[in-house]
């Protein structure tokens, strides 16, 4: 067991948001977190992570066991938790090789930064400011600086929005191959050929269908989505 | 000391200003010698050095000896500009023209007490110069006042990097820095100015510059400054002929009682010249930085560009940023971005995510903050301004 969330009550602003959410992504697992804007997924993996304006108000989540609760954003970081952000800040004069650079020093040398950077195609863009990116550029270098922390559980946060098909089918060979490496991906998605893609490679354990706050419906893969067809839920529960 | 007379003109005009302010010696317009200085000095047997122009250029011979015979080949000279005017008549041509002696006394005291010191970089027209010209200019004994006069002289056509050090060691006390740089660029010439400062608190720094761009010609500079310095004021003004193209890009770390000036303009006198004048500035401790910033347009389409960004560290630093446009003709196009503020809760937030500590994360965007992505700069250069650029951010972190 990697990630556990028992019974999670989450607020946002001090307004509540995710109501009794309980889910577990194993290691070498992804889990695919889905639902309608404003449904609360987004601000579950935030409170997950730790991030300002977001508390986890009841409830406990558990990394190997261990709490996280009450240990800072950068803690969590360093514990194994990895964010994957749908809307990276555009950090004026940043670069990833300054953030690589960064996090070298505190996990050492990453051997497998070329390899994962040929992936995603992204080699080139390392230099140039994260900021002049384009949408597609920026997602998948986003993944690249996720991975760059060696994290034991990803929470990838429509890591497909806003991306090019092309982009889309680099994106979803890394998440591919890191499940396959015994990363656990908690991930949020709206796309309907995404999810399609990672069903069709056999690396989905479970969809969960957030609503409200609350996860209406949840189990194999194949099986949520037809009963979402079935009833007709499938443009509601967020697929597009 | 009265230093050697180059040019009667300009050493009567300097000494008229000198007199009109009723300026006899070095030491009275320094604002670290006063009396007090004066009389400890005095009781220490030192106040002679007080009066005394001199400055020290480390490295100058390793410099020389690796370049040297590489520049005398391509008809380059670096040299003493004393040595200079001694030996070449033609640079009386230079000679305090595109700065004029009497600019203020601190031009006319380089005039009359600067004994010639400072440097020229000659590049014969069509030279392209492979490797980058380095000047080092230090000043390491408390009392030492640095007089310098420089001329940079290329040709039509010609193209060259020159990156300047200039700074005081550490515990060199109360020292000044006053330099006098005249820049000439012929038709097409393309000049990259890197220049790096690093003072000390007792320092006092009063450059002054005035580049002349010909027809086409490019000037591309680099300026950063960081550390505690008592006072920087620096004057810079560029005269753009037709086409010619100006980029200047100030970084200024600013500290403990700093008191910072900057004074930069650009004259757009040629139709189809234009000018990007970038500036950050980051404020610390009690320091205090006033940043001006002009470009007139003075003949049509003309294109001029002003970003300054400001950002204070801590409650007691003051950063005023002042961008000025001004137009004299019709279809000038200028503009103008400035703006003070603070550094992104989210940003940090985001890079805490990634697991880095506050501290991490705070220089990775001072480090951002400080970039300036400057166009046209050899690769080489661009990797040792990175490295400056690192090390401050991870310093000034916290």
């Amino acid at each position: 067991m990697v990630l556990e969330l028992r019974n999670v009550f989450v607020e946002a602003s001090g307004r509540p948001v995710v109501r009794g959410v309980s889910l577990r992504v194993e290691s070498s697992e992804l889990q695919v977190l889905m639902g309608p804007n404003g449904a609360g997924k987004s601000s579950l993996l935030s409170a997950l992570m730790g991030l300002p304006g977001y508390r986890v108000v009841k409830g406990e989540v558990l990394l190997d066991g261990q709490r996280l609760n009450d240990l800072t954003l950068y803690e969590r970081a360093r514990r194994g938790l990895g964010l994957g952000f749908q809307t990276p800040p555009r950090m004026k004069g940043v670069t990833a090789r300054c953030i690589l650079e960064a996090l070298e020093k505190i996990h050492g040398p990453w051997r497998d930064l070329r390899r994962y950077a040929r992936l995603l195609g992204v080699e080139d863009l390392l230099d140039k400011p994260l900021g002049s990116l384009s949408g597609g550029e920026r997602k998948r270098v986003e993944l690249l600086l996720v991975l760059a922390q060696r994290p034991r559980v990803m929470l990838l946060d429509e890591p497909d929005s806003g991306v090019d098909i092309d982009s889309l089918g680099l994106i979803a060979d890394v998440v591919e191959e890191s499940v396959r490496r015994g990363i656990g991906v908690l991930l949020v998605t709206h796309t309907t050929h995404f999810l399609e893609e990672l069903v069709g490679r056999g690396i989905v354990s479970g969809i969960n269908v957030m609503i409200d706050g609350v996860i209406r419906l949840s189990g194999e893969p194949r099986r949520v989505l037809q009963l979402l067809e079935e009833r007709g839920l499938r443009g509601a529960a967020g697929g597009a | 000391m009265v230093a050697k007379v180059f040019s009667a003109e300009a050493r009567e005009r300097a000494l008229r200003l000198l007199r009109s302010r009723g300026i006899t010696s070095v030491s009275k317009v320094l604002r670290g010698f006063d009396e007090k200085a004066v009389e400890a000095a005095k009781r220490l047997g030192l106040d002679s050095a007080l009066n005394q122009a001199s400055y020290v250029q480390v490295n100058e011979e390793i410099v020389k000896t690796l370049m040297e015979r590489r520049l005398r080949d391509l008809g380059v000279i670096v040299a003493p500009l004393g040595e200079a005017l001694e030996k070449h008549s033609w640079l009386q041509e230079y000679y305090w023209r595109a700065l004029p002696v009497d600019n203020d006394v601190y031009t006319a005291l380089v005039e009359v007490y600067g004994e010639g010191k400072g440097y020229l970089v000659y590049v014969p027209p069509g030279v392209k110069v492979p490797q980058p010209i380095y000047v080092c200019l230090l000043v390491t004994a408390s009392g030492e006042t640095q007089l310098l006069h420089n001329i940079i002289v290329l040709g039509d056509g010609a193209e060259a990097t020159i990156i300047t050090g200039c700074g005081a060691s550490h515990g060199a006390g109360r020292v000044a820095h006053i330099g006098a740089t005249e820049t000439y660029l012929g038709k097409r010439a393309s000049l990259n100015y890197v220049m790096i400062h690093s003072w000390t608190r007792g320092s006092e720094v009063r450059p002054r510059t005035a580049i002349i761009l010909e027809e086409g010609a490019r000037y591309t500079e680099y300026y950063m400054s960081y550390g505690g310095v008592g006072i920087l004021e620096s004057r810079v003004v560029a005269r753009q002929e037709k086409g010619s193209r100006l980029y200047s890009a100030s970084v200024i770390l600013a500290e403990e009682e700093t008191n910072y000036t900057l004074d930069t303009r650009a004259l757009l006198l040629g139709e189809e010249s234009s000018a990007e004048l970038v500036s950050r500035i980051i404020g610390k401790e009690d320091s205090k930085a006033v940043n001006r910033v002009a470009i007139e347009a003075w003949a049509p389409r003309t294109r001029g560009h002003i970003e300054c960004q400001a950002l204070p560290l801590g409650d007691r630093a003051v950063v005023e940023t002042v961008p000025v446009l001004r137009s004299y003709a019709r279809g000038a196009e200028l503009s103008h971005e400035a703006a003070i503020g603070k550094l992104n809760e989210d940003e940090l937030a985001y890079l805490m995510a990634r697991g880095l500590d506050e501290e991490q994360a705070r220089a990775i965007l001072l480090r951002g903050f400080i970039h300036v992505d400057i166009p046209g700069l050899p690769a080489p250069i661009k990797r040792l301004i990175s490295s400056v650029e690192k090390t401050l951010a991870e310093k000034h972190a916290l």
